[in-house]
């Protein structure tokens, strides 16, 4: 009798503990890269004891290359349908979510724009060489990761708009960020480049500057897997370094032998 | 590093952000971005010049009141005549597939799988995909002949078979981490148990689920008997 009221019991709360509950969302990281394509990242908490399944609201539709961990990095059964995503996540305290989002930037003219509700807090990434031209809220804070710039964004509606150059290249704008004199500095420099833009080597970062140096004596050409070598740099970071110079109009990037020759602009052998 | 972001993105807001003069950095690097833009053409496109006089007038108010309300409203209204002037920018052409992001993207997806794979012990070879990520990586930077496109459009059905290997192998071990998960609960409850009406039971029927093999009859009863607890 006793385990016939139990398992009715049971049965009866199953339904209603199948509810989905919804997340709550404790951080976001979205970073987005030059093709407009963004990889977010967020974090939520869980209720290890929840037998239903946990419902998180994706920051985008058109998504792919979708996973959700569990703490202690196993991979929990998911859904995802219409920008939410249905997580069994019984047993974990928390859930990791990944995924690449095809709608959170757009394209209008030269400037690229990220579009999103931000959830709780939003760390945005922008890519490589991007200058911030718009933003329709106040960001919570800026800094640069890696030559990258990253807003802090809080909760609600966000949007941030960009240009990826060619443009008054980002990382020479490093020191703006650093406040005080070095920012006055910096300021004043930014005119400078403004009216000089074309003396570009005095913006130059200073390992850009030494890979310049050894090309210049080596005869004003080297190839790139020359440089990666010399320099120690893996493959990706040397190609980014070379299309930096390249973006500069410090170098051109002629194909040889299935090769990249890197050659100083107006440099001939 | 995730766990820094986390502990970066809990903190109160405003506790790193908006350090006196953010909002003016923002608003003057915006300033001469639009300037420098516009120093390429010959003749200004119709209205942009406006557009970036009046987003330049905010900026010099926001110059002289960095702080306050009246800071937020300025840099507001010079983000939003910038943005403007920018979406009026001639555009350089519609955004094409780059190998290189697809790449960097796929490559992060590929690691998130072989943790899984590894901290799991699934054994599940990467050796294909491998070898045509580094093919890809390459070709995306001219060392080794071939469209890195093409590769990158032969490896998405091998990372998808990777994926949906390291989906199924889970698959099978899910119960066992989930009977693993109950059987710890139940330990940690049964003491608990004996004083409350019912609760006493509902441990004896959760295990008897466990064993007849009904895991998602004990996940529910677990969350009733954690309720009944309190």
């Amino acid at each position: 009798m006793v385990r016939a009221t139990v398992v009715l019991a049971v049965a009866a709360l199953a339904a209603a503990l199948a509810t989905p509950a919804a997340a709550q969302l404790r951080a976001a990281e979205v970073s987005v890269y030059p093709d407009g394509t963004a990889h977010v990242w967020a974090s939520a908490g869980a209720d290890p004891l929840r037998a239903g399944p946990l419902e998180l609201d994706l920051m985008a539709r058109q998504i792919d290359n979708f996973v959700a961990v569990g703490e202690g990095g196993f991979l929990l059964e998911s859904e995802v349908a219409g920008g939410t995503a249905r997580i069994d996540a019984f047993g974990s305290p928390s859930v990791e979510v990944e995924y690449d989002a095809h709608d959170l930037v757009s394209k209008e003219g030269r400037v690229w724009t990220f579009a999103a509700d931000a959830p709780g807090g939003l760390a945005l990434l922008l890519p490589e060489g991007a200058a911030i031209v718009g933003m329709a809220g106040l960001p919570e804070g800026l800094d640069v990761r890696d030559g990258r710039t990253r807003v802090l964004l809080p909760a609600g509606p966000a949007e941030v708009s960009y240009i990826v150059g060619p443009a008054l290249p980002a990382p020479d704008l490093l020191p703006y960020y650093a406040g005080g004199a070095a920012a006055a500095a910096a300021a004043a420099l930014s005119v400078l480049l403004l009216k000089r833009r074309s003396r570009a080597g005095e913006q130059m970062r200073d390992d850009d500057r030494n890979l310049i140096r050894f090309i210049s004596e080596n005869g004003g050409s080297a190839m790139e897997s020359d440089l990666r070598k010399k320099f120690l740099l893996p493959r990706t970071t040397m190609w980014r370094a070379v299309k930096r110079l390249e973006r500069q109009g410090l170098v051109t990037v002629e194909k040889q032998d299935s090769q990249n020759l890197v050659r100083l602009r107006g440099r001939r052998d | 590093m995730k766990v820094l972001l986390l502990a970066l993105l809990l903190l109160p807001a405003g506790a790193l952000g908006q350090e006196p003069g953010t909002l003016l950095r923002i608003a003057e690097q915006a300033d001469e971005q639009i300037l420098y833009q516009l120093g390429a053409y010959a003749q200004d496109p119709p209205g942009i010049r406006e557009l970036y006089e009046a987003g330049h007038a905010s900026v010099e108010l926001l110059r002289a009141e960095p702080e306050g309300e009246q800071a937020r409203a300025h840099f507001l209204a010079a983000m939003g005549s910038f943005g403007q002037a920018g979406r009026m920018l001639a555009g350089d052409g519609a955004p094409e597939r780059d190998a290189r992001s697809e790449l960097d993207r796929l490559a992060m997806y590929v690691e998130r799988l072989r943790e899984i794979s590894d901290g799991q012990e699934m054994g599940v070879d990467f050796a294909q995909v491998d070898a045509l990520m580094d093919l890809a990586a390459s070709q995306a930077s001219g060392d080794a002949a071939g469209d890195p496109v093409s590769t990158l459009d032969s490896l998405e059905p091998l990372v998808d078979a990777v994926a949906a290997e390291i989906r199924e192998r889970s698959a099978g071990t899910e119960e066992a981490r989930v009977r693993a998960f109950i059987e710890e609960r139940l330990a940690e409850f049964e003491p608990d148990a004996a004083g409350v009406p019912g609760a006493e039971q509902l441990v004896g029927h959760i295990r008897a689920m466990l064993s007849e093999g009904r895991i998602d009859e004990a996940k529910t009863a677990l969350q009733e008997l954690a309720e009944l607890l309190g």
